[in-house]
Formats: C-alpha cells, structure tokens, sequence
C-alpha cells in the first residue's frame, strides 16, 4: 500500500509539473502592468527587425529575383500573397487560443489579445484574396473561382468582420468578452478548412507553397525570400499586435475610470 | 531604377505590392493614433483623479 502511494504521488508530481510551469508563465502575463512592461520591450526589436526584413525581401522580390519559368514574373506576387495567407490563417488560430484562454482560466488580457489580433488578421485576409484575385485573372484567366481555397478564405474573412461587428454592439465589453470568444471559436472549422482544403479536394488552387518538414515545391532562389517576407509578415503582425493590445488595456483603464466616476 | 518586367503582369505585380503596402501602413499609422489617443485620454484622466480632493474622513 506504502510503495503504491509513493508511486502515486510520483506519477501525480510528473504529471503536474510541466502543467503548473505552463499555468504559471501563462498567469505571470494576466498582469497587464507586467504585459505593458515586458511589450515596451519586445516592441521596437520586432518593429526594428520587421522593417529590415520587409526592406530585403521586397528588394529581393521584385529586384533580384529572376521570372519563373512557367508564370514568368507573375510569380514575384508570391512573396506578398502567400505570407498574406499564411498569416490570415494563424491569426485567426491565435485568436482561437487566446478565447479558449478567456473562455476557460478568464485570462485578464486574452480576450483583449483576441480583440487586438482581429482586424490585422481581416487586413491579411483581405490582402490574401485580393492579391490572389490579381494573381489570378493573368495564371487561371479569371479573378475568382468557388473554389475550396479561396471559399473558405472568404468564409474566414466574413468571420473576422462578425468578431469585430460583435465585440462592436455590446456596451459592456465584459458581456461581449464570451459572445465574442464563442463565435470566434465557431469560425475555427473554416481556418481550418482553409488551410487543409487543398489536400482534402481536387482544387484549382495549387498545393501549399511551404510546408514544414514536407517536400519543397519552392526553388531556393525563391524559397529564401519568401522566407524572409513570411518573417517579416510575421514581426509586422507581433509589432502592431502589441501596440494594439497596449491600447486596448489602456481604454480598458479608462473604461474603468469613467465607470467609477459616474458612480461616485 | 524602375524594374521592367514581361508586359502582361506589370499591372498585376505593381497592384499587389502597392495595396499591400498601403494596407499595412494604413494599419499601422491607424493602430498608432488609436494608441496615442487613448494614452492621452488616460493621462489626463489619471491627472484629474490625481488633482481631485481627498474624501473627507467618514
């Protein structure tokens, strides 16, 4: 019995352990003093690098790099396209994380984190279908098809406008904070969709560009800028999402302020 | 110097980075002024609470 409650409380420790180390760092950052902090920074490094690697991958995308063989230099669209759509689709999966974390600990600053992040991820996926519009009307001869792809990318994109309409039309953000997490939570099925459609059905849309540890269907003359810009996409997206959340823990104060003046 | 590229993406090329910088500058510059206005809201309402006189003792 003695040996069997040791082994119980070892397994009890192991299992513990790593979720405490997990729930910890995620409650050092519920302080959004602390948020604030850390944010002011972290802000200029991913500003600073955002901007040298837009300045190279832009140079490199429509300088350097030489016209495809078969989409001649159609091609050079790939470098604002793709990392537009890539990004549309992990915004919204941040997103998703962020509620999950409001909806479940009641995480202080993920529902604002979600807020911040949604209409940077609506401007990628506005830029993803637009720029694939464009793309598209010289590669396939027409701008839009109802194809799987760009369907439920235009899906995602009327997804992200409902989550801002809905944080939007309630008064009290505290009673728009789940409404809001909830529908986000919905729209999940098609960022999923999103990104897997190309492998699930026969699509006009060509399969994905990069994969991660899959077969490269880039050319590294390519590959290497396109890299460059899903980075500095990326430090764009980090940089603009702090300034964002900042601002909203600001007008959260203020909110805060306003309130308790008019009850005094 | 202006690139020159094959006749019939000219168009298409210059489209897509064009909109896809003034979107991301727009977003920017409007995620920055929000930012501004709200900082400056909070600090004249923090120096007003501040300025404000004490309660009374009950």
């Amino acid at each position: 019995m003695r040996r069997f409650r040791a082994l119980h409380n070892n397994l009890r420790r192991f299992t513990q352990t790593p979720l405490a180390d997990i729930d910890g760092r995620m409650w050092s950052f519920a302080n959004p003093n602390k948020f604030m902090r850390v944010s002011g920074y972290v802000l200029p490094v991913t500003a600073t690098l955002a901007c040298v690697l837009f300045t190279i991958g832009v140079y490199r995308g429509l300088y350097t790099v030489p016209a495809e063989r078969v989409q001649g230099d159609s091609a050079r669209i790939i470098f604002v396209h793709v990392p537009a759509a890539a990004l549309s689709i992990m915004v919204y999966g941040m997103m998703c994380v962020s509620s999950l974390f409001a909806l479940i600990w009641r995480h202080p600053v993920a529902d604002l984190s979600a807020k911040a992040a949604a209409p940077i991820g609506a401007a990628f996926t506005l830029l993803a279908l637009v720029t694939g519009a464009i793309w598209g009307y010289p590669t396939w001869g027409t701008w839009w098809v109802w194809d799987a792809r760009l369907t439920s990318e235009l899906i995602l994109f009327f997804f992200y406008i409902g989550y801002m309409a809905l944080w939007d039309a309630f008064d009290d953000q505290s009673k728009a904070a789940p409404a809001a997490a909830i529908f986000c939570l919905v729209g999940s099925v098609f960022a999923v969709l999103a990104k897997y459609s190309v492998l699930l059905w026969e699509t006009l849309h060509q399969p994905p560009s990069l994969t991660i540890g899959g077969e490269e269907n880039v050319d590294d003359v390519f590959h290497i800028p396109l890299l460059m810009m899903m980075a500095a996409f990326f430090l764009y997206f980090i940089s603009v999402w702090l300034v964002r959340v900042r601002t909203e823990i600001r007008a959260r104060r203020v909110r805060a302020i306003k309130l308790a003046a008019a009850r005094e | 110097m202006i690139p020159v590229y094959e006749e019939q993406y000219v168009f298409a090329i210059w489209a897509c980075y064009g909109i896809t910088a003034f979107v991301l500058i727009a977003m920017l510059v409007y995620s920055l002024w929000r930012s501004g206005v709200t900082k400056r809201e909070l600090e004249a309402l923090d120096g007003a609470r501040r300025r404000a006189p004490a309660e009374p003792p009950r």
